[in-house]
């Protein structure tokens, strides 16, 4: 009799770990062929199968509203009330009304993960807009991809964002995509065998920056003679960096940072003795009218590169922008105290695709609802030409290069 | 190049100095950590500029408003937040915790009212540079150094030359003592805040020409260099604090120029560590004698 119990609950406990595999292995197949059940249930929605439900109405936004990122969490919130407040006024959710979220993260990875557990439960919101930069989006994007919870991100450019889960929707390139083709420019703007000296900030996207422009300027046929790091925000005094640059004697400095850091570098480069022949260049993040305050008449004759926009009114006209684009800036200029800018246009991208992909599929399914945003046509974007994805979740937009002339943005010709 | 660099060095060293005589003037006479320094020297700066903006009138006149209201703010910080803590005889560490909480409401109220970004700073005291051999020194380095210079001969004589240093100098020493002498140890204290905040005011308006531009988060990373600074130097001790400064300022460019950038905080509080390892009353410091 023993032997019977004992046979059968061995029995059962094999049958057990069997399910339990099977199972698991029915879970990984969904995880890695996320997109093809995606694609599926967006075949379904193409075949106009089912009526988009929306069961979810709100959406959330993790942002930096206080801390050292504030600013551009600032500009995020604007967009993101301007985005809800168009899309509202123009029917919602096929008569529902969307409810924004707005939440600070402090641009901090323990309040970010925090916040981002707490969106994976809250069974009203149906996607994230936000968290401001590389180190805390890649942070958290395990979680809400794992919580089934799609993640926006409007300015997220590590080259590994988009690998880590088909829920994750970057606005930006990714930083590979980018900096290949700022290096394309630079390289016409300044020609064969320019000596070019990098420096990069100590965060995720200034290391991959440095990574990626250091193996392809000598690939292009330009020499790179000097490249170190510095800390974002609290280097201050970048005099001991610049005294081993000058000693070089660069063509180009590039540094890859936010604006102040690359106006501190320009100011004290020019009080260090640097000459005009010497280009300064930096990314998209300069694209500000705080950039052009600190260090305008400075940066005189500089390469600035990037695929954020620059919403100025001296650069608006060119074949650049779109009636959109312009529309957004004016409105705005107009509602809101602070200047617009390319952080501003990214978030609004993020958000209205989102809600109108929402619209057409509905709030209750989250692959559903990532495939429409990443298919979705006649979209026309605020803060590029042309925004469309390429294999499956890359985001591409146009890149733009801008020089300063009296102390004013203008396009450069290359 | 390594002339340049030591140059470099010691304009960063200044500015350590500067703010660390302040920092080790309270800490001199309360024995306490002041957390709440690097804030009150970011709101220094950020006064400056902002009432310069307001008034668009003489810099130096926007410049002694701004001080007078820094000293305000320091006296603000003794009065409503240290004093009651020495009424109830509670610990340094909850006054120290005070200082941090004094200094995160700074930060905030300085994003919230005056600037989330960085803004350009003027640079009045720009009359140009000049070199020797291959390195360039600037009017504005000369004048933050001949400040600190300055700053040091007129606080020493304060501390060791007048009454109320007399009074600041006895309160240190036994602050129930100097009370039974007729020493008002409150005001010494209240007055010695001021006097801090005062510095630190000087110090932010002078490193925002400098640098040409202020933000609010300015205040938090120079804070702990000068705390690193005078407890390098010997807390307590003016020229400790100063020489503290030079020598962080200088380690810190030349390990930023011929290590690595990335770690130039570290080093500072490398040094810090190895001097506090053989030296534990810093360079300066006096080895206190307790009585039983």
């Amino acid at each position: 009799m023993k032997r019977i119990v004992a046979l059968l609950l061995t029995c059962s406990l094999l049958l057990t770990a069997l399910a339990g595999c099977g199972d698991s292995e029915k879970k990984e197949t969904a995880a890695a062929g996320g997109t093809a059940a995606s694609a599926e249930n967006n075949a379904e929605t193409n075949g106009e199968a089912e009526t988009p439900t929306y069961g979810k109405t709100k959406l959330a936004a993790p942002i930096p509203l206080t801390g050292p990122n504030s600013q551009y969490g600032i500009a995020y919130r604007n967009a993101l009330e301007m985005a809800v407040k168009e899309f509202n006024e123009n029917g919602g959710l096929n008569g529902t009304e969307v409810v924004l979220e707005v939440l600070d993260d402090q641009s901090d990875v323990t309040q970010a993960t925090n916040l981002a557990n707490q969106l994976i439960d809250d069974p009203d919101v149906f996607a994230v807009v936000g968290t401001f930069g590389s180190s805390v989006g890649m942070a958290v994007a395990p979680t809400y991809q794992e919580g089934g919870m799609p993640l926006i991100a409007p300015n997220i450019s590590h080259q590994d964002f988009p690998t880590l889960g088909d829920l994750l929707v970057p606005i930006s390139p990714t930083a590979v995509i980018e900096i290949n083709g700022v290096a394309d420019v630079l390289y016409k703007c300044t020609g064969e065998g320019t000596k070019m000296a990098i420096l990069y900030a100590t965060t995720d996207l200034g290391v991959n920056v440095n990574n990626i422009l250091s193996e392809k300027w000598p690939e292009l046929g330009g020499e790179l003679v000097y490249s170190n790091s510095f800390v974002s925000g609290e280097t201050k005094d970048f005099s001991a960096l610049l005294t081993e640059v000058i000693a070089l004697d660069p063509d180009i400095i590039y540094v890859s940072g936010e604006y102040y850091d690359v106006a501190s570098v320009i100011l004290q480069a020019r009080q260090l003795g640097v000459s005009e022949d010497v280009i300064f260049s930096g990314p998209g993040q300069c694209f500000t009218q705080e950039f052009i305050d600190l260090c305008g008449a400075e940066a005189r004759n500089g390469v600035f590169c990037g695929t954020l926009p620059a919403y100025f009114e001296d650069v608006i006209t060119t074949e650049h922008y779109s009636d959109t684009m312009v529309n957004f800036m004016n409105d705005y200029n107009e509602t809101y105290p602070e200047t617009c800018n390319g952080f501003a246009g990214n978030c609004y991208d993020g958000i209205m695709l989102t809600l109108l992909a929402a619209k057409k599929v509905g709030t209750d399914d989250a692959h559903k609802l990532v495939e429409a945003i990443l298919s979705y046509e006649d979209y026309e974007s605020v803060s590029t030409s042309h925004l469309y994805f390429t294999d499956y979740n890359y985001a591409n937009k146009e890149l733009c290069a801008y020089t300063v002339k009296d102390g004013k943005f203008a396009v450069v010709e290359y | 190049m390594f002339l340049q660099q030591l140059i470099n060095g010691l304009a960063l060293g200044s500015i350590y100095a500067l703010i660390a005589i302040g920092y080790s003037l309270v800490f001199g006479v309360l024995k306490l950590v002041n957390f709440a320094n690097g804030s009150i020297y970011m709101l220094g700066g950020f006064l400056s500029l902002v009432l310069f903006n307001k008034f668009q009138s003489s810099f130096l006149l926007c410049f002694a408003l701004a001080l007078i209201i820094n000293g305000l703010v320091g006296f603000c910080l003794d009065f409503f937040a240290l004093r009651r803590l020495r009424k109830t005889n509670a610990t340094r560490l909850v006054g120290l915790i005070t200082t941090m909480g004094f200094g995160t409401v700074i930060d905030n109220f300085v994003m919230l009212f005056f600037s989330n970004a960085t803004v350009p700073y003027p640079n009045i005291i720009n009359f140009g540079s000049f070199r020797i051999g291959n390195a360039i020194i600037s009017s504005t380095q000369i004048i933050i150094f001949l400040s600190v210079v300055l700053i040091l001969l007129l606080m020493s004589f304060l501390v060791y030359g007048t009454k109320i240093g007399k009074a600041m100098r006895a309160t240190s020493q036994n602050a129930d003592a100097a009370r039974l002498m007729g020493v008002n140890v409150n005001g010494v204290i209240s007055m010695t805040f001021i006097l801090s905040a005062i510095l630190a005011g000087v110090s932010g308006t002078l490193v925002g020409m400098y640098y040409q531009m202020i933000d609010f988060t300015s205040g938090f990373s120079i804070g702990m260099k000068t705390m690193a600074a005078a407890v390098l130097g010997g807390v307590g001790s003016l020229p400790g604090a100063v020489a503290g400064g030079l020598i962080i300022g200088i380690v810190e460019s030349l390990g930023a120029a011929y290590i690595s950038s990335a770690y130039r905080n570290a080093f500072a509080f490398i040094v810090l560590i190895i001097v506090v390892l053989f030296l534990p009353n810093g360079l300066f410091g006096k080895e206190k004698i307790s009585k039983v």
